[in-house]
């Protein structure tokens, strides 16, 4: 009888134990342990520890960022987090012949800095019904589904046009909008991507003034959908996709295009992108992308401006080889500067500026033999007042282009308009409640 | 601060159980309680822990007063104080955004809404705090005496932001005399364990495929789709706050308290009113002790008090139309099953039980998630195909073979099959038991590893447009 209750009392110090000691050893080693930056797989700077303040405390933004920081710093967290991503494997089956839907909410673009708040945009805030954008896994490539926003696309028309009619007709003006893999390759059965992105970028098109000339990228593609034009691992196009739609926009902007065989291209191997990191299954991983990028005939002055300062600019790259492994889509333009002066030795005195986003970045590469001076500025990130930045560089033609995600993401359209009304001087944008408490 | 956080798990429930198990001395130990209470509660509520305090403070005084006054003409006067007192407070920051909104809608007025951030888990200490005084003045328990037990009662983080409503009568003897043996601390990493999966591995998962059901756009949601969210979303509730009382009590357990047991498999019931006493345990007798009893109970009255009690559980659940509207319908579906719907239940057999309250309560959280009612009726409407919604698409399909064996072990977990292997096992012999111990400890182990991984791995957030 004693023996027997001994026993059980090892059971039960184990049960006691071995839970207790994991929680101690994790939370021991957390506080030991040197904690990282970034996140390379995630593409984003992991939460540093935040600085004490008694009003942080209070406002609650202490702990918050602490408990952040703790998660993004855990020990280990790489494997624990491919654990749960095993894990999560096993929660179905997965029917034979069909395709796997996995990381279902794709992330939007989540801006690190808040927009103006203003009570106009509230339309277009509630529209709070997010179009569901499930990622399906099919034959070894990952697919984004398009859900489509007739009604923010409607607003992305309008927004080109305020931003055409602010600069008058002195101002040559393009506009670009690009499909996604799924309006070419997806099975019909699996959403109705084919037709709704066809017809997406229509509408916009047709809700257009009609002195912007809107290039046909969509149909210039469906001519080469045979051929390597979207990675299978990553959300963007490659430099072949972005080639064919160059050559679409050759007809709106009046030049010769570079015939592809005159390129020399190089390649990137074992490029797994962004879906992948979003997805992380063994089909992508098994399917690795290849990255090509053509070298692009001359020479060229590169200068980026990060900062506030429109006089402060710094080197940049018109291809930056250095760029490898999952971020090797960071060839095209080296990253998403918030603005880059691309120059030429083309004295025909044309000055073009490109609003982008990611997407532009495998495109603008070609472009750079056409003009003598090209502005690259990221719609997300740039600081200047565009009216004056456009008027100040005596620039005569403009190239919006955007994934087909982003313009019918609120996001874009709204900054926009933001960016139309953008005061001369340049200045931080406000968090939301600051300016709401005036 | 919440159980299922890294934070907690790692740092402060070690050291709290460390620091704690040093010393036998149970002033140490409460004191050591007390502390940790109040650090839990600040770390997320830093600036209303004031409020915690003081209300605290004068429900202790009003307990004592109550003492004192006993026998005389103000014997009353300590009670009505501190009730006033405590739905004052709840009111203010829990109703009053929803009563300004209500007053300018009906009578056209512009008045400001005020908009108080909700002090965490003031529903449940308020409560707490009036079951307290009443039962002072019922004479079924003594006031305490000294403020910093008084506080620990009310503050323990165990139960404090989310329940369950553990009265102080249930653990006024434990606060000055408790005991945990290596078995009790044992049953509660159990019991803790089992509560943390339920929350992390089902409430999580099924939570983000109802939203994504759910919280789209309900015009291209199909019909199964609708359904699928629904069940979901009743999967979620279910764990997460089952999940949540289990480690409560869990921790209560690791150091000698006995709460109440908050759910008991509410969706084997076999009618609304059984439900009820399965779903939310602590809060449903809380309404039959302190509302529904007083006001005549079934003896007189007994629809109007019927009416009362599920106006006032809907509307503690959230200061919101759609919430009233749900305790009602619970209302008026236990109303009818005392008027003939019960009779004609047990006439039609267990089948024919589990069939109605299931669907019931199913439908029920529709009522319970949307709290903007022009998408709540348009999803009634895509349920019930009246909006021509598509019935099934691939999308749905896949996603429920995708997640079919947890759903399965999800439909498992709903059963009563732990209760009933271990009534099994009491009856078996010691070999048994024993190794009855060992699967929990190896399933213990697996469950909270499980649970690590999915919380770490909840913090992975890729970005797809960025920027170094």
């Amino acid at each position: 009888m004693k023996y027997k209750f001994k026993i059980s009392t090892l059971s039960h110090a184990i049960n006691v134990f071995l839970p207790l000691l994991i929680l101690i050893l994790f939370g021991v080693l957390f506080l030991a342990l040197p904690k990282k930056r970034v996140s390379e797989i995630e593409k984003r700077v992991l939460t540093p520890l935040p600085p004490w303040s008694w009003q942080s405390l209070f406002d609650g933004k202490f702990t918050r960022n602490y408990e952040e920081f703790f998660a993004d710093n855990f020990p280990y967290r790489d494997g624990w987090i491919s654990i749960a991503g095993n894990i999560r494997s096993y929660y179905g089956y997965q029917p034979k012949g069909e395709a796997r839907i996995v990381a279902t909410v794709v992330p939007e673009f989540q801006p690190d800095e808040q927009l103006v708040h203003d009570s106009s945009e509230n339309a277009m805030k509630d529209s709070a019904e997010k179009p569901s954008h499930s990622l399906f896994i099919y034959e070894g490539k990952a697919y984004q589904i398009f859900g489509g926003n007739a009604r923010v696309a409607g607003i992305y028309s309008s927004r080109i046009n305020a931003l055409h009619k602010a600069l008058g007709d002195s101002v040559r003006f393009y506009n670009m909008v690009v499909p996604s893999s799924s309006a070419f390759y997806l099975p019909d059965k699996y959403s109705k991507s084919k037709a709704l992105e066809k017809s997406n970028i229509e509408m916009i098109y047709q809700g257009l003034n009609s002195s912007i000339c809107s290039a046909d990228a969509y149909g210039e593609l469906l001519k080469h959908k045979d051929e390597y034009l979207y990675f299978g691992t990553d959300h963007h196009w490659t430099a072949l996709g972005a080639y064919y739609a160059y050559r679409a926009f050759s007809a709106c902007a009046d030049f010769n295009p570079l015939e592809l065989n005159s390129l020399e291209k190089r390649t990137k191997k074992n490029f797994l992108g962004t879906l992948y990191a979003l997805a992380r299954v063994d089909e992508l991983k098994e399917n690795p992308d290849y990255l090509d990028y053509y070298l692009i005939p001359g020479n060229y002055s590169v200068v980026v401006n990060t900062g506030s300062d429109e006089n402060k600019w710094s080197k940049g790259k018109l291809l930056s080889e250095s760029a490898s492994g999952s971020a090797s889509y960071g060839v095209f333009l080296g990253s998403d500067y918030p603005v880059m002066k691309i120059s030429s030795e083309n004295n025909n005195g044309r000055k073009l500026m490109v609003l982008k986003e990611s997407y532009g970045n495998a495109f603008v590469p070609f472009l750079a033999p056409h003009f003598q001076t090209i502005y690259v500025a990221d719609i997300r990130y740039f600081q200047f007042a565009l009216l004056d930045f456009i008027q100040k560089n005596q620039v005569g033609e403009i190239l919006v282009i955007n994934g087909i995600f982003m313009a019918n993401n609120p996001y874009f359209p709204n900054k926009i308009k933001s960016m139309i009304y953008k005061a001369q001087t340049p200045y931080v944008l406000k968090k939301k409640d600051s300016t709401d408490a005036k | 601060m919440v159980f299922a956080s890294l934070i907690f798990l790692y740092i402060f429930l070690p050291l709290n159980l460390v620091l704690y198990y040093v010393s036998g001395n149970q002033v140490y130990r409460n004191v050591l309680l007390l502390v940790f209470s109040l650090i839990f509660y600040a770390w997320g509520e830093p600036v209303w822990i004031a409020l915690l305090i003081l209300t605290s403070l004068v429900d202790y005084l009003n307990a004592r007063l109550t003492e004192q006054a006993r026998g005389t003409k103000w014997a009353k006067a300590p009670l009505i104080f501190s009730i006033v007192f405590n739905f004052g407070i709840l009111v203010a920051f829990k109703y009053s955004g929803f009563i300004y909104e209500n007053i300018n809608a009906v009578f056209g007025t512009k008045y400001a809404v005020p908009s108080f951030s909700l002090p965490i888990g003031i529903s449940f200490y308020t409560f707490q705090s009036i079951s307290y005084v009443v039962d002072v003045y019922r004479g079924q328990v003594k006031a305490q005496k000294a403020f910093y037990k008084y506080l620990l009662f009310v503050s323990l983080f165990h139960q404090l932001v989310a329940g369950p409503i553990v009265r102080y009568v249930e653990i006024a003897r434990e606060i000055d005399m408790r005991k945990a043996g290596i078995s009790d601390i044992s049953a509660g990493f159990s019991r803790f364990c089992m509560g943390l999966f339920k929350k992390v591995f089902f409430a999580n998962t099924a939570g983000e495929i109802a939203g994504r059901y759910m919280d789209g756009s309900l015009d291209e949601l199909p019909v199964l789709g609708g359904w699928f969210g629904l069940v979901m979303f009743s999967l979620q509730i279910y764990f997460d706050f089952s999940g949540y009382s289990d480690m409560a009590i869990g921790l209560g357990r690791m150091i000698g308290f006995h709460y109440l047991e908050n759910f008991r498999f509410p969706y084997i019931a076999k009618s609304a009113s059984e439900f009820w006493r399965r779903w939310h345990i602590s809060l449903g007798s809380f309404f039959r002790d302190y509302v529904y009893i007083p006001l005549g109970g079934n003896k007189k009255r007994m629809y109007l008090n019927l009416l009362v009690v599920w106006f006032l559980t809907g509307l503690w659940h959230g200061a919101s139309w759609n919430f009233i509207l749900w305790g009602l319908y619970f209302g008026v579906l236990i109303a009818l099953e005392k008027l003939f719907l019960q009779k004609v239940l047990n006439f039609l057999g267990a089948i024919a039980g589990h069939i109605y309250l299931l669907t019931a309560a199913v439908l029920g959280w529709v009522l319970f998630y949307f709290t903007d009612f022009s998408r709540l009726l348009r999803f009634v409407d895509v349920l019930f195909g009246v909006r021509g919604n598509e019935f099934l698409n691939v999308e749905v399909k896949l996603t429920f073979f995708a997640n079919l064996w947890w759903f399965i072990l999800a439909v498992l977990f709903c059963l009563p099959i732990k209760p009933y292997l271990e009534s099994r096992l009491e009856k078996s012999g010691n070999a048994l038991k024993l190794l009855r111990l060992n699967t929990e400890v190896l399933v213990n182990s697996m469950m909270l590893i499980i649970s690590i991984s999915l919380l770490v791995g909840k913090s992975y957030n890729p970005f797809l447009y960025f920027r170094f």
